[in-house]
């Protein structure tokens, strides 16, 4: 479902360059769900944002399905972003404006494909699988820690995506909560989606189907 | 806040207006600091314009004012230019109350038929000698008069005077007396009889000893035919301080030298000068108002307009994050773009309105009411500065928020995602 081959991306730091990537190969298939495990800065962040087409390698390329994601536009990119690829990120990146049911509808900005009332009804689906029923009116500012990690885990589920990329989503949680990430994450791979988590804890790692540690910008090891 | 709330059908137009709004909710000092930059610019800009309106509003009005008065003064005085024959001798014009020298009838023709005559009205031709009443052994000044001569290119106003039926005469208080002569009296003068038309009351002028018959029996009687020797006029109330010249030079360039132009000095003369004196102190106030705009205002709008820019490429700078996330769920570069011009257009045209009613209200209160020479707040409101300050308003905001729009879509999100 998402490839990347032999993937390179190197960046500058102050005035030198930093490997973030080496040559780095993987595939992700549906129903699988994969832990790339390494220490901060060992470049899973820089993996998960080209994988996501997000961040344009260097060298190599990116597959989603058949689609070359970097041989296409930024627009085109985009909206294929919009409709096949899920984010949750350790910082959720909530908007601080918006209520719980309006960031999980913030997904729909870049789509028009199902009318506002299918995708609030949608919304509420979600937001009450994971336990926001009633904080529904409340914003970020408002919320727990692990709540605001369960609105972003709604808002990446919203459009129905096929791919689930996932950069340290339970950096600042409490066990319970990462416990029910995880398990959505887990539930994910099982019905059907492709799950790429960017982890430096153990036990996540140990919920996937696949781990691959990371060092330096290179892929280690498979298991 | 249900910011999405207000989306319907599948528009993302109004999902983006929701967010827009919200945003501007939540950041309140930003969209504060914004809206009152633009507030004060066009406040100030639509100050001065009021206050331009205000002076030309009294300026007209107090000249109106006068104009007034002057035609009254004026209605009330008679004819005060009097158009001589040019080798006529002033000394012995004024000594002896009459001009020897003679001109054709023709001339007052050319003036009434000239469309380029503007600054007189009302053409009188007359013809006066001294003569003896041989009849009643007296001395009088005879005064042969025709009706007004219409201007031919011009709606004429009314006649200040009547014309002296034929077989009539008008004559003056001083002289009825001496020669008991009353309304409807049958005299013969020169051989001529006529009836007493009117007997006018004292003006303690020459006027007190003349007699006014018709301008061709005059030349008939004095064997002048076609000849006259003076056509008096009324000057008309648009002449300048220096309108004797300009009424010389406009009678010269159709008459060329044949002709003088004396003037009557009177009350009117003095309320035309003050005429003129405070249209051309409105005038100046105007025109230094109108200096002032001309640097005020471009200094206000790039001022404003460098406001609008900062305070959204700060904006910008704060929603780095916000930004990167909604590329990351898919949202294109146009979107992105107008989140940020929205919000401008937005704060754009609330400023816009609130700067109007400040500005507007500020100076129509201010040049309103009891010493403001009658001006009221409708004469100053213009439709037409209200449209241009809420139509050009928004799109100078929009302008001034394009940059920072623009810098807000080359975001990398990529690296605002990694760094925050």
């Amino acid at each position: 479902m998402i490839r990347l081959e032999s993937v390179s991306k190197t960046y500058a730091a102050n005035g030198r360059p930093v490997a973030a990537l080496r040559d780095a190969t993987l595939m992700v298939e549906a129903g699988q769900f994969w832990a790339v495990r390494g220490k901060s800065g060992c470049g899973k962040s820089t993996l998960l944002l080209a994988a996501g087409g997000l961040l344009r390698p260097d060298t190599g390329r990116v597959w989603l399905d058949t689609q070359d994601l970097y041989a296409i536009p930024a627009e085109q990119r985009a909206t294929l972003r919009a409709d096949s690829i899920g984010f949750v990120f350790q910082q959720f990146y909530l908007i601080p404006y918006l209520n719980v049911r309006d960031n999980v509808l913030a997904a729909r900005l870049g789509k028009s494909d199902w009318s506002a009332s299918d995708a609030r009804r949608r919304a509420m689906t979600l937001i009450e699988q994971f336990g926001l029923a009633d904080r529904v009116r409340h914003r970020p500012g408002q919320l727990s820690t692990g709540e605001r990690q369960r609105t972003a885990l709604a808002r990446a589920l919203l459009n129905q995506p096929r791919v689930l990329l996932a950069d340290e989503p339970t950096g600042n949680l409490d066990d319970e909560n990462s416990r029910i990430v995880l398990e959505c994450l887990g539930r994910f791979a099982r019905e059907g989606g492709a799950v790429l988590l960017a982890t430096h804890d153990p036990r996540a790692a140990e919920l996937a189907h696949h781990r691959i540690a990371m060092s330096d910008g290179r892929l280690l090891s498979d298991s | 806040m249900d910011a999405l709330g207000l989306t319907f059908g599948d528009g993302i137009t109004v999902k983006i207006a929701s967010l827009v709004f919200s945003e501007i909710r939540h950041r309140k000092l930003n969209s504060l600091l914004l809206l009152v930059a633009v507030a004060v610019a066009v406040g100030s800009s639509v100050g001065v314009m009021t206050l331009l309106r205000a002076y030309q509003v009294r300026t007209v009005r107090r000249v109106a004012a006068l104009d007034d008065e002057v035609r009254k003064i004026m209605k009330n005085m008679g004819f005060n230019i009097t158009i001589l024959p040019q080798d006529q001798n002033l000394l012995d014009f004024h000594a002896s109350d009459f001009a020897e020298k003679t001109m054709p009838i023709q001339y007052v023709d050319r003036l009434a038929n000239s469309p380029d005559i503007v600054t007189i009205n009302h053409l009188r031709p007359a013809l006066i000698r001294k003569i003896e009443w041989p009849e009643r052994n007296r001395q009088i000044l005879l005064m042969g008069v025709s009706g007004i001569v219409p201007f031919k290119h011009r709606d004429n106003k009314r006649p200040l005077t009547q014309p002296v039926p034929q077989g009539t005469m008008d004559v003056g208080s001083v002289l009825a007396v001496e020669l008991s002569l009353e309304q409807d009296d049958e005299v013969i003068l020169r051989g001529r009889k006529f009836r007493v038309g009117k007997v006018n009351p004292q003006r303690g002028t020459k006027d007190d000893i003349t007699v006014w018959i018709d301008l061709k029996e005059a030349q008939q009687m004095l064997d002048m035919p076609d000849k006259i020797n003076l056509i008096q006029a009324l000057e008309c109330n648009c002449a300048s301080i220096d309108r004797l010249a300009e009424i010389q030079a406009e009678i010269s360039a159709l008459l060329g030298d044949e002709v003088q132009v004396i003037e009557l000095s009177t009350t009117a003369i003095a309320r035309a000068k003050a005429r003129e004196g405070v249209k051309v102190e409105g005038q100046a106030a105007i025109d230094r108002l109108e200096r002032l705009a001309a640097v005020l205002l471009p200094l206000v709008v790039v001022g404003a307009g460098v406001i609008v820019s900062l305070l959204t490429a700060v904006n910008v700078r704060d929603r780095r994050a916000e930004i990167g996330i909604l590329r990351a769920l898919g949202v294109r570069s146009r979107q992105i773009m107008r989140l940020f011009v929205s919000k401008a257009a937005v704060l754009g045209c609330a400023g816009a309105l609130a700067g109007y009613a400040i500005g507007f209200l500020g100076v129509a209160g201010a040049e309103t009411g009891g010493s403001a020479g009658g001006v009221t707040a409708s004469d100053l409101y213009g439709s037409g500065l209200l449209l241009s300050v809420l139509l050009l308003t928004p799109v100078v905001a929009v302008l001034a928020a394009w940059l920072p729009a623009v810098a807000a879509t080359h975001q990398d999100p990529a690296v605002v995602l990694r760094e925050e």
